[in-house]
């Protein structure tokens, strides 16, 4: 029994410490994107009420993230399997370049078709806002920066 | 029925005794054997009851798939938050070259992450309030 509750104990660490790992690995690419001056709808979503989101603004975020949902719904199977294909040219050594970079090209085309989809959704969420909203936003990350001792760029 | 008079035990005698007058008794309250008659009505009488159920059944599985249909149609959709819609999208989805070409944190320490920088407190600026 003994053992059996340390094994349990043990695998409870591990799973937050798996989960913790991947949710900072979500964060740099949000601390990216605000330091670009925009701003992921679950950030704005979680601090609704701070930042005054009014039930239209809620409703026309709503749909800007449907929206961006139906244009990567296709997307999302061929990148991942393009993505699967490019790892497995690049496991294999040597590697014949010509084949492995044409399949980069894929993978990097489907990608920035993705990423042009998530700029759309995100720019169309900042113009949601107001300008008090973004002023807010911005001085509250300010602060938070500066008070983690970060540079402050692009804020 | 006779006792078996091979039986030497009288413990034994008795009992067996008792129970051939206990089946007697109940022979005598026992209902009569159906006749082949009446077995041949009986069994058109079920397989009539029978069939009309079975007849019914694919007809009660259609109405119930049909109301299942028109349940799950009009069935008012909850509308999701926005913001847990876009993280599922972004955490199904991940850009396979920009993590290949990333920097390790020994290469970079700033690309380091801190863990609760983007949680809002109540550490707002109190004197300006958006929604004024």
């Amino acid at each position: 029994m003994n053992t059996f509750k340390a094994l349990l104990i043990a695998l409870s660490f591990y799973l937050a410490t798996m989960a913790q790992a991947a949710d900072l690995e979500g964060w740099q690419g949000k601390r990216d994107i605000l330091k670009m001056g925009l701003y992921p709808p679950d950030i704005i979503m979680r601090h609704q009420q701070k930042l005054g989101v009014s039930v239209a603004q809620r409703k026309k975020i709503t749909g800007a993230v449907k929206a961006f949902q139906s244009d990567i719904a296709e997307l999302q199977w061929s990148l991942e399997n393009e993505q699967q294909i490019m790892r497995q040219t690049l496991i294999g050594h040597p590697i014949a370049s010509g084949d492995a970079l044409q399949q980069v090209e894929r993978v990097l085309s489907l990608e920035s078709q993705f990423k042009l989809a998530h700029f759309k959704l995100l720019i169309a969420i900042k113009n949601e806002l107001s300008d008090e909203q973004i002023d807010l936003l911005q001085r509250t990350l300010k602060r938070r920066m500066e008070a983690k001792g970060l540079s402050v760029e692009g804020s | 029925m006779k006792i078996n008079n091979d039986i030497i035990d009288p413990v034994e005698k008795t009992l067996a005794r008792r129970f051939r007058e206990q089946r007697e008794v109940e022979a005598l309250h026992a209902p009569a054997f159906p006749t082949g008659q009446e077995l041949l009505i009986r069994a058109s009488a079920d397989a009539a009851i029978s069939g009309a159920w079975l007849n019914a059944v694919p007809k009660f599985a259609l109405a119930a798939s049909v109301l299942l249909a028109v349940f799950l149609y009009l069935k008012p959709t909850v509308s999701q938050d926005p913001g847990e819609l876009y993280a599922d999208i972004m955490g199904a989805n991940t850009v396979a070259t920009d993590s290949l070409l990333s920097l390790s944190g020994t290469l970079a320490p700033q690309s380091l992450e801190v863990p609760g920088l983007f949680d809002f407190d109540s550490s707002f600026d109190d004197t300006f309030d958006a929604r004024q």
